[in-house]
């Protein structure tokens, strides 16, 4: 959910990976015999790399590139990966995104991991750590639960303007047993939702917000929604607890003294806010700050490898980046030529010019669902040709679909001279080279293509004022929803107007059947190889995360998805041995 | 003289309200603030972007929009921000007085630079020490401030790792624990923070007005009154103190006075280098989340800061000639 990239890292984000799902390792649980010290095995054993023993005391002071822009991370400015950083260390959740980008279950939260028991309706029972208190001592029960359920479903709440109430406004109802401490959340009949796992993953204390306006009206509930937005939070169910806040400058966090679970190491953790990349790097070797997860470019790297004493992993991250067509346009409604323009463009070459100059591992994305990470990831687009940078192949194409002038000026079968629009987000560099490397490629295929920058990249995708676009989505463990919202006919983030009834079809019976997890990715696999094989969208590349930290503090470790690398931060702390 | 500066004031109005609605209208026009609720994946509820909507008026025309900002501000509400919880009539005021005192020292400094060697260039003409001070005044007058920035920064750094100390910081106004620090610490504190924004910022500054000084000295030194009050014997001292640097101030002031606007350019890239949190950063901000209301209070308040310099620049050159006191 963030919001460092256009569409990427930003919302779904906070969806995604603060939700993967499974992994019981949570975060006190590593194993601090494990692993080895910096990030270089982290490609292996990404859950215990630069694991070790912590010395008592010291501050970690991590760099963010943006201030928190609000204090409830479930409003409508709170779908944003900096704020969630910041928050982390406070908010109860149940699954948060792991660094092997599985959704893992909060150990310190939850007694067990949550289980399904009933399809139809669908429901789901949680069972809280008795010992799990809010930093004032009282309990976090169901009540915390049901807040959330109420302030996001849309109807107890219209006002409560929420970053997404995905899965919330398909729940029937949320009830507490055993003094709160197990929930019971209830889905409306023959409402399915298999990212269930996505629920409860940044849970407000319900006793502030029947003290600050929580009537049980929607008009109350909207009071205390607003109360938690605006007021700095002095309470806290993590770790960790705020100590002070500089707007713009930096958050202070201490030890929560009514933690739970395992003891911080670190006496503060504090995040510096720095909006100048080109300060990443100095402050670094100047002690100012001691770890921070910016976006990289090849300054920033080539910098921080020629730094002693600090570790840096550069892996890829959950945002991809892709060139859409419009299937609505007059010329691109022709699956022929679709194909002839996948076939054309190298994605190598793309990323050769891009992400590929600091990221020697990129790779060309074969999937529009998954990155190559996750167990359900196929390539479904090789088999199609897309990609392959094959002018030859989609010279003849077109040839044999009765089209002429290929190489000098296309023209349809109907006679009609081919042309296109090139869009992509002003300032984007790396957009800008993925436009100029398309409109050099279809230059050969006899097709003159326009490259037209937006500024207002919404606007642009809604109206369908694109012929050809590129942008990002952000891949989430969570992919039934995102499929749905993405691929499905007439889907409002379906921009391109892609309709394929038996792809449509695939889609709505994983998602149907999304409940077992494996059984629904492999349908949802089945409709994006039908998509492949329409030429919609044509996945480029995961973009870039990185993570460079000071090697004197251990358990730090990079973690791609939305929760980031504080999904640890208790455990962070300086090596025992360090001097 | 004053009723002058109020006319001067008066005559400011229209130009503010017309610049103020351009650049509004340009923050209007230049992306959709809610790109970010609307492209999220799964999208944001269309409940949340109706309310948002209705919450920064995006369904009025500009000009309705620009009005109700306008009254807003002559009532002390600068507007909503994109961020619901940003309160940019507070950050307006702490950003200004970060700034400022970025702005402020380093033109003290600039000018006791300026003034120091634009009169040694002018007094010793020609000599060694005049082509070392002119070739040092082009070098800064040709280097791009971020430049001179990040090279003072990589030198500060080197020096801090040679010496095992930290003298000098990279980023921000202050350290994180400053709170807790000694009364003695601070100061060293802040100056650690200060000394190398305020550098950068003022050698950029310096560099031109070094030259219009020197040309100014030189100009003065040539003319009869001086030449007469040499021959009436008073002492080349008082001379250059008393009658030259007097007169020869009037063309600095002036170019100090409009050069306020570039050197506010200037500290939001200062700012930006050095991770200050004034007014720099808030514009910058402000474009990159389309926050109309925030980027129009900002280059309001810009406005009325060239204004305001303008008009002490009438008054003071008040103050340095008395004939201009008198007409």
């Amino acid at each position: 959910m963030t919001v460092r990239f256009q569409v990427a890292r930003g919302p779904a984000a906070i969806a995604i990976a603060a939700l993967l799902a499974l992994t019981a390792c949570s975060g006190s649980d590593s194993d601090s015999t494990q692993g080895e010290l910096g990030f270089d095995s982290c490609a292996k054993t990404p859950l215990t790399c630069n694991t070790g023993k912590t010395k008592a005391g010291g501050t970690m002071v991590y760099y963010e590139e943006q201030d928190r822009t609000t204090w409830n991370t479930v409003s409508e400015d709170g779908a944003h990966y900096v704020t969630s950083m910041m928050m982390r260390q406070l908010l109860p959740f149940v699954y948060y995104g792991a660094p092997d980008y599985k959704a893992a279950l909060n150990g310190n939260l939850m007694v067990e991991e949550p289980k399904l028991v009933g399809t139809d309706p669908q429901q789901v029972v949680y069972k809280i750590k008795p010992e799990a208190v809010w930093s004032d001592g009282t309990p976090i029960t169901a009540d915390d639960f049901a807040y959330q359920f109420r302030a996001r479903n849309t109807r107890d709440c219209p006002n409560c303007a929420t970053s997404s109430s995905a899965g919330y406004e398909l729940l029937a109802s949320v009830v507490g047993a055993d003094n709160g401490k197990t929930v019971t959340a209830t889905f409306q009949n023959g409402k399915a939702f298999p990212d269930w796992k996505s629920l409860f993953n940044e849970i407000y204390p319900a006793h502030l917000a029947k003290q600050n306006g929580d009537d049980g009206t929607p008009a109350g509930v909207s009071k205390s929604w607003e109360w938690f937005k605006k007021t700095q939070p002095t309470w806290s169910g993590g770790p960790y607890m705020i100590e002070s806040y500089a707007e713009g400058q930096q958050l202070v966090e201490v030890p929560n003294p009514k933690w739970w679970g395992t003891k911080p190491a670190l006496d503060k953790l504090i995040f510096k806010i720095v909006t100048d990349q080109s300060s990443f790097v100095p402050a670094l070797q100047n002690g100012e700050i001691n770890a921070g997860d910016p976006q990289p470019n090849l300054d920033m790297v080539t910098q921080v490898q020629n730094l002693q004493d600090v570790n840096y992993r550069i892996s890829g991250g959950l945002s991809w980046e892709h060139i859409d067509l419009n299937l609505q346009n007059k010329f691109l409604k022709d699956k022929a030529l679709r194909q002839a323009v996948f076939q054309a463009i190298d994605v190598q070459s793309i990323i050769n010019r891009t992400v590929g100059t600091f990221w020697k591992d990129a790779k060309p994305l074969k999937n529009h669902n998954f990155i190559p990470e996750s167990p359900y990831y196929q390539d479904v687009v090789t088999a199609s040709g897309a990609g392959a940078g094959d002018v030859e192949g989609a010279k003849k194409t077109l040839t044999d679909a009765g089209y002429t002038g290929v190489g000098t000026q296309l023209t349809t079968p109907a006679g009609e001279p081919v042309t296109l629009r090139f869009r992509h987000t002003e300032g984007n560099v790396n957009r800008a080279a993925t436009g100029e490397l398309t409109q050099a490629t279809l230059k050969q295929l006899g097709i003159p293509v326009t490259i037209q920058p937006t500024n207002n990249l919404s606007d642009t995708l809604g109206s369908g004022d694109f012929d050809i676009i590129v942008y990002a989505w952000v891949s989430t463990p969570f992919f039934f929803t995102t499929a749905q919202s993405l691929w499905a006919k007439g889907a409002e983030s379906n921009y391109g107007h892609w309709v394929n009834d038996q792809a449509d079809t695939l889609l709505k019976q994983g998602i149907q059947e999304g409940l077992d997890e494996a059984r629904g990715a492999a349908l949802l696999n089945q409709a994006d190889a039908l998509m492949a094989k329409d030429y919609y969208v044509l996945p480029l590349f995961q973009r870039a995360n990185f993570l460079a930290a000071q090697s004197s503090y251990v358990n730090i470790r990079p973690n791609a998805t939305s929760t980031g690398p504080v999904f640890n931060s208790e455990e962070w702390g300086l090596k025992a041995t360090a001097n | 003289m004053f009723a002058y500066l109020v006319r001067r004031l008066l005559a400011a109005v229209p130009v503010l309200i017309i610049a103020s609605f351009l650049s509004y209208a340009l923050v209007a026009l230049s992306g959709d603030p809610l790109e970010p609720l609307k492209l999220r994946n799964p999208p944001a509820p269309q409940r949340t972007i109706e309310l948002e909507t209705a919450r920064l008026g995006l369904d009025d025309n500009i000009v309705v929009r620009y009005g109700h900002w306008l009254w807003g501000v002559l009532h002390g509400d600068f507007g909503e921000s994109v961020q619901s919880t940003y309160d940019i009539g507070a950050n307006l005021t702490r950003s200004t007085a970060v700034t400022l005192r970025l702005v402020l020292v380093a033109m003290l400094l600039a000018l006791v630079l300026a003034v120091f060697t634009g009169v040694l260039g002018a007094v010793r003409q020609y000599s060694k020490s005049d082509y070392v001070l002119t070739f040092t005044g082009f070098v800064f007058l040709a280097m791009p401030l971020f430049w001179v920035a990040i090279v003072l920064k990589d030198l500060a750094v080197r020096y801090n790792k040679a010496t095992g100390t930290t003298v000098f910081y990279t980023i921000g106004e202050k350290s994180q624990g400053y709170d807790e620090l000694s009364p003695g610490a601070k100061v060293a504190d802040l100056a650690g923070h200060l000394v190398l924004p305020t550098i950068a910022l003022a050698l950029i500054s310096y560099a031109a007005w070094s030259r219009y000084q020197r040309a100014a000295v030189l100009e003065v030194l040539n003319s009869d009154y001086v030449r007469l009050a040499r021959a009436k014997g008073l002492s080349w001292r008082k001379v250059l103190v008393r009658h030259v640097l007097r007169t020869a101030l009037i063309p600095l002031v002036t170019v100090t006075a409009l050069d306020v606007a570039g050197i506010l350019g200037g500290a939001v890239i200062t700012e930006t280098v050095f991770n200050w949190n004034g007014l720099g950063r808030m514009l910058l901000t402000g474009v990159a989340r389309g926050d109309t209301d925030a980027v129009a209070s900002w280059l309001l308040l810009a406005g009325l800061i060239v204004v305001a310099f303008s008009v002490i620049a009438d008054a003071l050159y008040a103050v340095l000639d008395p004939r201009i006191r008198h007409e």
